[in-house]
């Protein structure tokens, strides 16, 4: 009987999830049937509040930790103008970077790719000519400095330009708790030596000096990515595409990868290394765990968003590596969104040309940390993380953290090979720079480069 | 009267024409495709000859990662076959806890990959993960490792894990053969006089000796072919130490060398191939002795 009773119970049970489930499938037969055609107007400003009759839906691929309050503005505003945005978010590094490139390869493509920006052939997603709907002439640019970005936000194979630009740049430095400077009394370092005295000080109050996040692999290259932002780098890449130079010439380069083996060394860095992630990271250094980390200020983001109660705690400071103020903070171009060629790509164009008015990006950086690279934005919400990191930018102490283009594959592995600095038995900064080289001359000599034969 | 044929074989075309267009196309074309240099957007503009196997072989990350492999697919198979033969035996006992025992030990089967590899990676925490807590609490500090941080140590942390899923399912096939072994066998042997071990040895095994073939092959594929849980655990690393041939596939896509990334899978298959071909050699050798 009472076997019954559960079975009667068990099949109740299961017709109720099968119904559910089937009306969750069912939710979007009506987007489907207005996603043909559209009315938003490109011009309709950011506070329209009359809906228009028809809404289009463009589908959005990127980063998971690239939509938060920003977009999540954004998202509101975009509906009341005719935009309803299907967002799907992949995790990050370089696990949500295959998938959207296996996304591409498999032709299952979104309308708007969000991706790191300066798409070249050889970030996987192929030609950009091919894939993507060159932005040079599109209304938007009118309000975008495309000096100030050449070499950096334009494709070096066929100088277009492909990516809108979607959020703030970001600076590589070294993110610090000052409420933990403050306590130990601690001075931002100025060179290498005040930099070791400063860590031996975090150390002895029983705090983790250098924080490394390398579970996240993708985290633990920026010490190697911020020695790299340099003039030597600028000078040289343009040298390594043409196979003049290479790789380990790179000095400045080899002195970020001594830096992360000379922590752990030093006995410096946080116990489990590998296993700590990148929240882990944020976590520590919100909460005055971790006195130092290096990465960009893109993670203010993310901070704000989980740990809000330690975003004031937190500054930044330009690595000293080689001191006496002759250092360069590196700078990431704004991410951008790439519009795809395909059926929808007339809306996702229109979209992107809403999205990049003035008055739609106040919206955005008003809701979101980062400095905007287009033109005539009056609202923005700087950390003082951020606004530290900023003073260097307008004091033109910056560089990109790829000074120059590469040709080639060159980077692909720096995780990987950075994450293999900790590993026991792993490589040392020059076999890690012999390995980077190799992989740019394996990629010339595929793509049959006549100066890699 | 009997007809020596009631269908046309024209008949057996429609499955015919996916099987070639889905399976034979594609498979020929990826023999192709590791001959060129086929980029990411799928073009081909050179025939490249065995410049992507020389790649290949130079690359130290990816020898590593067929060592992996290797190691893997001995190390699952030999515990999954040895372990599922012991479980298989226990739950065909008349215990009357068989019917729970079968269900707790096939469960892990029946869970996502991902699933388990997230729950392990919790586990296996150097520092809060309930395995190394435990063994400090017993005072085993010793025994504490960094179970998926330690390249030499990581692929027989993965290899505990696929091991722990899928022995289950192992048992099962050998729990099927065992139920359906004919009683007047071992009625025979036990008016013979034939101990525990006799029955075991000399009627149980070689009775079961299909089933450990099907099993043997099936776990040899499986572990060669290994990819999710590698992926899902640590995704190669830590730098490559745990990469296998499938996740060097996956990154050498992922980077846009598609042409290479065709070439290591077309080893794959040849690999699998041999793997399989000298199995059923040998299996069959011993089984018509």
């Amino acid at each position: 009987m009472t076997r019954k009773k559960t079975g009667k119970l068990l099949a109740a049970a299961t017709a109720i999830s099968l119904v559910t489930a089937l009306t969750a499938c069912g939710g979007d037969s009506g987007n489907d049937a207005a996603a043909t055609g559209g009315s938003a107007s490109p011009s309709a400003g950011a506070s329209s509040g009359a809906a228009p009759a028809e809404t289009v839906k463009i589908k959005i691929l990127g980063h998971s930790t690239w939509f938060v309050q920003g977009m999540d503005a954004i998202i509101p505003e975009a509906k009341k103008n005719g935009f309803d945005l299907v967002i799907e978010k992949v995790p990050e590094g370089d696990d949500g970077a295959n998938l959207m490139k296996t996304r591409f390869a498999t032709n299952d493509k979104p309308d708007i790719l969000f991706y790191q920006s300066g798409m070249t052939n050889n970030f996987g997603f192929g030609t950009p000519g091919d894939v993507f709907v060159a932005q040079d002439d599109q209304p938007w640019m009118e309000n975008f400095d495309k000096a100030a970005w050449k070499n950096m936000l334009d494709t070096l194979e066929d100088g277009h330009w492909y990516g809108a630009p979607y959020g703030g740049t970001d600076m590589g430095v070294v993110l610090y708790n000052k409420k933990l400077f403050e306590e130990l009394s601690l001075q931002i370092p100025t060179n290498m030596d005040e930099f070791w005295a400063v860590a031996e000080k975090i150390k002895a109050a029983g705090k983790t000096p250098v924080y490394f996040s390398g579970q996240d692999a993708w985290t633990v290259q920026l010490p190697v990515l911020i020695s790299s932002a340099s003039q030597q780098g600028a000078e040289l890449i343009p040298l390594m595409n043409e196979n003049k130079a290479k790789m380990t010439d790179w000095t400045d380069r080899k002195v970020g990868m001594q830096f992360i083996q000379d922590v752990v060394d030093k006995g410096y860095a946080n116990e489990d290394i590998l296993s700590s992630t990148y929240d882990n990271a944020q976590k520590a250094l919100a909460s005055g765990e971790a006195g130092m980390y290096h990465m960009a200020t893109w993670v203010m983001n993310e901070i704000v968003a989980k740990y809000p109660e330690g975003v004031d705690n937190i500054g930044s400071f330009v690595m000293p590596f080689k001191g006496d103020g002759q250092d360069l903070a590196a700078i990431w171009a704004p991410k951008a969104m790439y519009v795809v060629k395909g059926e929808n790509q007339d809306n996702a164009q229109r979209f992107v040309n809403w999205f990049e008015q003035p008055a739609v990006q106040d919206v955005f950086f008003a809701n979101q940390g980062g400095i905007p690279a287009i033109k005539g934005v009056t609202k923005t919400s700087l950390t003082p993380a951020e606004l530290d990191a900023k003073k260097y930018l307008d004091e033109g102490k910056a560089i990109g953290n790829v000074p120059y283009p590469f040709k080639f594959n060159a980077n692909v592995n720096l995780p990987t090979y950075s994450q293999e600095l900790f590993v026991k038995g792993g490589k040392t900064p020059d076999q890690a720079l012999e390995a980077l080289q190799k992989d740019m001359e394996t990629d010339a000599k595929s793509k049959g480069d006549p100066n890699f034969k | 009267m009997l007809k020596k044929r009631y269908y046309s074989y024209w008949l057996l075309s429609p499955g015919m024409l996916v099987f070639f267009v889905f399976f034979i196309v594609p498979s020929l074309m990826g023999f192709y495709f590791a001959f060129t240099d086929l980029d990411a957007s799928f073009k081909v503009t050179r025939f490249v000859g065995f410049d992507n196997f020389v790649t290949l072989y130079d690359n130290p990350s990816n020898l590593l990662a067929f060592k992996n492999t290797f190691i893997f697919a001995v190390v699952t198979t030999v515990f999954k076959i040895g372990l599922g033969l012991l479980l298989a035996i226990l739950a065909n006992q008349r215990l009357k806890s068989r019917l729970l025992l079968r269900s707790v030990l096939f469960f892990p089967v029946i869970l996502s990959t991902i699933a388990v590899a997230i729950a392990f990676k919790a586990i296996y925490h150097p520092s809060t993960g309930i395995l190394n807590v435990f063994l400090r609490a017993v005072g085993l500090d010793s025994l504490a490792m960094n179970w998926l941080t330690d390249p030499a140590l990581v692929m027989y942390s993965i290899s505990f894990v696929e091991i722990w899923k899928w022995t289950g399912f192992s048992m099962m096939l050998f729990l099927a053969a065992l139920q359906s072994m004919p009683q007047e066998v071992t009625e025979a042997a036990k008016i013979d006089g034939a101990s525990s071990w006799q029955h075991f040895r000399f009627i149980t095994l070689p009775m079961l000796t299909p089933v450990m073939n099907t099993n043997v092959i099936l776990s040899v594929i499986g572990g060669l072919k290994v990819f999710d849980v590698v992926y899902a655990l640590t995704g190669g690393g830590p730098g490559n130490a745990s990469n296998v041939i499938n996740t060097a596939v996956f990154k050498a896509f992922a980077a846009g060398r598609n042409g290479e990334a065709t070439a290591a899978n077309l080893v794959l298959f040849v690999l699998i191939l041999i793997a399989v071909l000298s199995l059923n050699k040998v299996i069959n050798r011993d089984a018509s002795r």
